[in-house]
């Protein structure tokens, strides 16, 4: 067996740490880079670019590049998530077989966990040069707010990086490992992680080296990414009222505006005030470009983002109404995630929790520390001095009944590993086949949460409605993956079913994707 | 004996007798446990059968007779630490059941909810909406806002006994802020 590092695979960045002397450590690359831009460029020969170089390449070839892919990631072609996704990048993204959304680049598809898997082996043979030695195993993480096709679509990358993922972790609770608070105490810290394109917060109680983790809520919708968006929107109205251009329907204008954000937005971390430049946004009717010039200061950025800022209160709110706890009650908060770098985010969120938020460790880096230090815990740690992290299930597991309404059979928040079982009865009579479908979220209609996948208990003998049962199984591992075993309760038939998310691969493609042989 | 071998020797007899367990034997505490002995227990049990302890062990029997009494621990944890359910339990227990039916687990489980989180108190939409407002002031420490919004609240749900409840506890607690302002050393804000 090789070396178990940690990666947190980021929606913008990410970043490998490993134990060393019973420390984590983040791993660099040669030219000493912390973390990695999670950048996927295709070149013309087909080879393969990650990280830095091709972050560089998203400027002047967007259209065989890509980024933000963690957004698509487990989800369906025609979802909102992969619907907002299209309407900012260069690139096509098709429908592929199983209605999961595929990148088309130079005439090749690619699913999402290949390009997870072109990232992951990235910071796999990172971690190899720094450490100069084999990397074959690693802790994953990713938010806590993922629901199962998004868990199980990125284990499956790890798989095509021929990587032997030994957890998915979610990111906040391994920031709270990473900052291993109240070792000795007992204590309550709550987790704000606001990040690229995601925003979770998971309520934990500490007690020696137990982490229990009591409620997560999040949002998989809302990011940095947002923050650029609504200002890259304010600019383009901005500029729409100073010169009567609609210039919103343009690519390569959203594009260029995006940056421009995204510049602004780190400048006014240490600026009051900052200057905003776009040169030739849009033409005049002779063909003399006109520039975006315009100063924005920190209370003007504030009131563009307000909306995004509350939104994530409001996930705060729900977090701990399902913890029972109030926002007093917390010993310590902790902020996790780029986003939480910006003075705008710490002052908000010191004011809701009425404490200053916390920020130790690097937060691009703690999640990937924490991983690594659970890395450790799995594989080589004394059974002794391991931490034990008690993790939950962020969304409810249920299945569809008569009316098309969701009854739940594993609440969120409940502690995974967990299992539960339900008996179904045939409706009419000599049904020949039961469906179940299964779904994740809270709506009350199951139409209105995510499907996982339904599957088709057949082959039943023809029998009276109500006669047959069937015991059906359901099952959350530790990574937050979930697992169907049905049985039919007469014939003590057992099947056990693993449930292939309408967006998820099959078990023949991923050994087809598989980069083992590629020399990659 | 080699710890491994004792260890798994202890899961294999512990899976072997859980049918036959109560959730206090599980837990290994008296019936008549206050709730935070059971806490402690549970914590204890749960820390010393977590899967993760088992992560590196190759005797996959061990691993998944371990995952099941991790479940069972966790289960029986569910069950008693709330009140409402306990009771449930061992109403149960009394009648020579060993687990709770998934029924009795569910109304127990539905009304221990109810009673803990009172965001689930309002069964009307637009009762809902101002009671969410009015909790949200609640947690902001605007008690003349909380007690205003469970006024609206009660116009579409007049009957409610949460509402009826929340709303003397907000005027109470208005009251005590209109002490503390009229504190004469208390700083005025301007």
């Amino acid at each position: 067996m090789g070396l178990a590092v940690g990666i947190d695979l980021g929606t913008s960045n990410s970043c490998v740490a490993v134990m060393k002397d019973g420390v984590p450590v983040v791993l660099t690359d040669e030219e000493g880079n912390h973390t990695q831009p999670s950048v996927v460029a295709f070149g013309r020969e087909g080879n393969v670019i990650v990280g830095h170089r091709a972050r560089r390449q998203l400027v002047y070839a967007p259209q065989n590049t890509v980024a933000s892919a963690k957004r698509m990631i487990g989800r369906r072609h025609g979802s909102d998530a992969v619907q907002r996704v299209l309407q900012t990048t260069a690139y096509g993204i098709i429908e592929g077989p199983n209605g999961d959304a595929r990148i088309e680049v130079g005439g090749r598809a690619y699913s999402m966990p290949e390009i997870s898997a072109y990232i992951l082996q990235h910071m796999r043979s990172i971690a190899e040069k720094a450490t100069g030695e084999v990397v074959d195993q690693a802790v994953i993480t990713v938010p806590a707010y993922f629901n199962d096709s998004q868990r199980q679509a990125t284990r499956d990358a790890a798989t095509i990086a021929g990587l032997n993922c030994l957890r998915i972790l979610n990111e906040p609770t391994a920031a709270a490992l990473a900052y291993g608070i109240g070792k000795g105490h007992r204590q309550h810290i709550a987790i704000y992680d606001l990040g690229g394109g995601t925003f979770d917060v998971s309520i934990l109680r500490i007690e020696d080296d137990l982490f229990e983790v009591i409620s997560t809520a999040g949002d998989t919708f809302l990011g940095g990414d947002d923050f650029d968006h609504a200002l890259a929107s304010h600019l383009l109205e901005k500029f729409k009222k100073e010169t009567g251009i609609d210039m919103s329907q343009n690519r390569t204008v959203r594009l260029k505006l995006r940056t421009a954000a995204e510049s602004a937005k780190i400048a006014l971390s240490t600026a009051t005030e900052v200057e905003i430049n776009v040169p030739a946004l849009a033409h005049n009717a002779d063909g003399s470009p006109i520039d975006l010039n315009t100063r924005m200061d920190r209370i003007e950025y504030a009131k563009v983002v307000l909306p995004i800022v509350q939104r994530t209160f409001l996930t705060c709110d729900d977090a701990l109404a399902q913890a029972g706890k109030a926002s007093a009650q917390m010993d310590h908060v902790v902020l996790v995630g780029g986003m939480t770098r910006y003075p705008l985010i710490q002052e908000a969120v010191s004011q809701y929790f009425g404490k200053k938020a916390y920020q130790g460790i690097n937060p691009d880096e703690v999640v990937a520390l924490g991983a690594a230090i659970q890395a450790h815990n799995l594989t080589e740690a004394s059974p002794e001095t391991a931490s034990i992290l008690m993790d939950v299930t962020p969304q409810s597991l249920g299945v569809r009944t008569i009316g098309g309404f969701c009854e739940t059979l594993i609440e969120r928040n409940s502690g995974i590993p967990t299992a539960t079982t339900k008996i179904f009865s045939t409706a009419h009579d000599n049904q020949s086949e039961v469906t179940v479908a299964v779904y994740q979220g809270e709506a009350r209609m199951a139409e209105e949460n995510e499907l996982l996948g339904q599957f088709v208990m057949d082959d039943i003998r023809p029998a009276p409605r109500g006669e047959i049962k069937i015991r059906i199984g359901f099952e959350i591992d530790a990574d937050g993956i979930v697992k169907v075993v049905a049985e039919d309760i007469e014939s003590a038939t057992v099947r056990s079913i693993r449930i292939e998310a309408s967006s998820g691969l099959s078990e023949d493609e991923i050994q087809t994707m598989r980069f083992d042989d590629l020399g990659f | 004996m080699d710890p491994q071998l004792a260890q798994a020797i202890e899961i294999e007899t512990i899976a072997e007798l859980l049918p036959e367990l109560t959730y206090y034997q599980i837990l290994q505490v008296d019936p008549l446990a206050p709730t935070d002995v059971l806490e402690k227990a549970y914590r204890g049990e749960a820390r010393r059968l977590h899967p993760d302890r088992f992560a590196r062990s190759g005797n996959e029997d061990t691993k998944r007779l371990a995952n099941q009494i991790y479940r069972a621990v966790m289960e029986a944890w569910k069950t008693l630490k709330d009140p409402e359910t306990r009771e449930a339990y061992n109403q149960e227990l009394e009648e020579g059941r060993r687990r709770m039916t998934d029924e009795a687990k569910k109304q127990a489980e539905a009304a221990a909810a109810a009673a803990a989180n009172p965001i689930h108190a309002a069964k009307t939409e637009k009762g809902m909406k101002f009671w969410r407002m009015a909790l949200r002031n609640w947690h902001d420490g605007e008690f003349s806002g909380a007690a205003m919004n469970i006024q609206f609240a009660l116009n579409f749900e007049p009957e409610n006994e949460t509402f009826l409840e929340w709303l003397d506890k907000a005027k109470n607690a208005q009251e005590g802020v209109a002490d503390e302002k009229r504190n004469p050393y208390k700083l005025r804000i301007v």
